[in-house]
């Protein structure tokens, strides 16, 4: 198993599709960070007029209550209230880029890390049946369930990684904007970890969103009959089965890997926190193992002509 | 000791729609070790079918394969590393080079860089190991497919149509190298549809036809046995034929002379029968048939084989 782990981590590594895509990633990351340095404004000035606007939305929310004396339940002064929800929070109206919104761009960036993690397990075993290159494969090792597995792992592993790194390499063109011409107070180890976490999370949900995809196209033997099913279900399938029978909303895929990503379940469900984000993973996880299994019965069982 | 034995194999394909495919229906074949068998037979005809089963791709609907003695469908991880192959096509990854190619297939099995480089060398392919393969002619590829193959230093190789797509100067270097390679003690199966290259490069063939073993044996035997003639020049060609109609030998009138067989008869026993009659021999000549001749026999569409 760790030679055909190795073999295909390696051919993941090799694959053209893969370099441009990183090419790509590092270029986007790039410029992201070039448009952020240049929008971000650093200085006293700019921070006490954040602080003049946020000031204004509250005496604007204040004002908008005849009686100040009754505040909305749950508070104890209309102030209190109208700084909590009547206001945006402080940090976004402050012009200069802070480091502690990282935690937020990586929930943001895990969503296409995730589609795109589907769509690469989906084209690396895809193009192995296009090229018919399963064929000479298997005349070398004919334990079939062993390279299937293999495959997948190597799918799952490369994509995780490829994901962490590249939210790695968006943390530090971020960290440097923010030192540069922004702010990184607030940057603690309960950030760092936080921080961390969030990135892990996405990472882990597009390898896992890798397993789906490479399980689907082996059944299909074909990429883009995969992608095409993987996005019709996501797209598709699951809203219509969260508008229609919201009671199946726990056990929807995309629901979990959601809950799992933010953190906070209780935000994904309209049930609320019916699960957490650990049980949320397992379903994901569980979701993933099937395919796989099933997959790699089917591989099995098949011809391979 | 049989390296290949194939017995009452039947592969049956059952499409979605239509009626199943009878691609290979009851052969029986053994091969024994060492030098260069044939395995002929029209398109169609079932040898790459056969070959899928041997090498465990392919299930068959009854009868087993066997390869070096173990069961192509449960014990082949035991002895595959002693079998190199090529099955129709060799299939690679056109965007990788083909020493990546190759490095892929080695690592699945440990095989270091020399040997990539020696297999490289040995099939002409030094120099361009590390362009892509998408710019390989037809003809390199069918190379890098025997490189491939020859990684393992196997004892078995199993090449189907090895010298397709090649230029007769490449026909002619595969044609040496699976002779080298025969002699060298190892188990040479290769199927093809050019008979002259089976001729020249086989010390034994087996001919397949609407999937079944029609012929089988040294290529001389089944040559002479299937369609070889006996042609004998006498003074009363019609006579003599009587004699020898009734004497048990059927003779028909070619050009003038006797032509007897096939089967060939021994020429003695021709000649006693003639001249105890008083017809004296006054030629006796073997004609050799050609393998096109004897394929096209055999493989005629026919009620019966």
């Amino acid at each position: 198993m760790t030679r055909i782990l190795a073999v295909e981590l390696r051919r993941f590594a090799w694959r053209r599709s893969f370099r441009y895509f990183g090419l790509i990633a590092i270029a986007g990351i790039l410029f992201a960070a070039t448009m952020v340095f240049f929008n971000s404004q650093r200085g006293a000035a700019a921070s006490q007029q954040a602080v003049v606007t946020h000031q204004g939305y509250i005496d604007d929310c204040v004002r908008g209550f005849p009686r100040r004396e009754q505040p909305p339940e749950g508070y104890s002064s209309v102030e209190e209230f109208c700084t909590e929800v009547g206001a945006p929070p402080l940090e976004s109206l402050d012009p200069s880029f802070r480091i502690t919104s990282l935690t937020d761009i990586f929930q943001g960036t895990s969503v296409p890390l995730i589609i795109l993690g589907l769509a690469f397990g989906a084209s690396f075993i895809g193009a192995e049946w296009h090229h018919g290159t399963i064929t000479p494969q298997l005349t070398w090792d004919p334990r079939r369930v062993m390279v299937y597995v293999g495959k997948a792992l190597a799918a799952m592993i490369a994509v995780i990684l490829a994901a962490l790194a590249i939210q790695a390499i968006l943390g530090i063109a971020l960290w440097v904007v923010a030192m540069t011409r922004g702010s990184t107070e607030g940057a603690d180890l309960a950030w760092f970890r936080e921080t961390l976490g969030s990135a892990s999370r996405g990472a882990l949900i597009a390898g896992l969103a890798a397993a789906l995809g490479f399980a689907i196209a082996s059944v299909a033997r074909n990429t883009a009959t995969a992608l095409v099913i993987g996005f019709v279900y996501f797209g598709v399938a699951e809203s219509l089965m969260r508008g229609l029978r919201p009671g199946w909303q726990p056990w929807l895929v995309g629901d979990n890997a959601a809950a799992f990503v933010t953190g906070d379940p209780g935000q994904v469900f309209m049930a609320g926190d019916i699960r957490t984000a650990a049980t949320a993973l397992a379903v994901v996880i569980a979701y993933a193992v099937v395919a796989v299994g099933l997959g790699a019965a089917w591989f099995r069982s098949r011809d391979v002509t | 000791m049989d390296v290949i034995e194939v017995e009452g194999l039947v592969k049956r394909y059952r499409p979605l729609r239509g009626k199943p495919t009878m691609a290979v229906a009851g052969l029986d074949l053994s091969v024994s070790a060492g030098g260069v068998f044939g395995f002929l037979g029209p398109n169609g005809a079932g040898k790459t079918t056969t070959i899928r089963c041997l090498l465990g791709l392919v299930r068959p609907s009854e009868g087993r394969c066997r390869l070096l003695g173990a069961d192509s469908q449960g014990s082949l991880g035991g002895v595959i590393g002693r079998v190199g192959s090529i099955v129709e096509a060799p299939a690679f990854f056109p965007g990788m080079s083909g020493r990546k190619n190759l490095a892929l297939l080695a690592g699945l099995d440990g095989i270091g860089r020399t040997a990539i480089d020696a297999a490289l060398e040995r099939v002409g392919l030094g120099d361009r190991g590390h362009h892509r393969v998408k710019t390989y002619s037809l003809g390199m590829k069918q190379r890098l497919g025997i490189a491939a193959a020859l990684l393992k230093d196997p004892e078995v190789l199993i090449l189907d149509e090895p010298a397709n797509g090649l230029d007769p100067a490449g026909i002619k270097e595969v044609r040496e190298l699976l002779r080298s390679l025969g002699s060298e003690g190892r188990t040479v199966f290769v199927s093809s549809h050019i008979l002259s290259e089976v001729r020249q490069m086989c010390d034994r063939v087996a001919i397949l036809a609407r999937g079944r073993c029609v012929a089988a044996g040294p290529v001389d035997d089944v040559l002479n046995r299937e369609a070889g003639r006996l042609l004998v020049g006498v003074a009363d060609v019609e006579a003599a034929r009587d004699v020898l109609s009734r004497k048990g030998f059927e003779a028909t009138l070619v050009d003038g002379r006797l032509s007897i067989g096939p089967p060939v008869p021994d020429p003695a026993s021709v000649t006693k029968a003639l001249a105890d009659e008083g017809h004296y021999v006054a030629e006796l000549r073997r004609e050799e048939a050609d393998l096109e001749t004897v394929f096209l026999e055999l493989t005629a569409d026919k009620d019966e084989v």
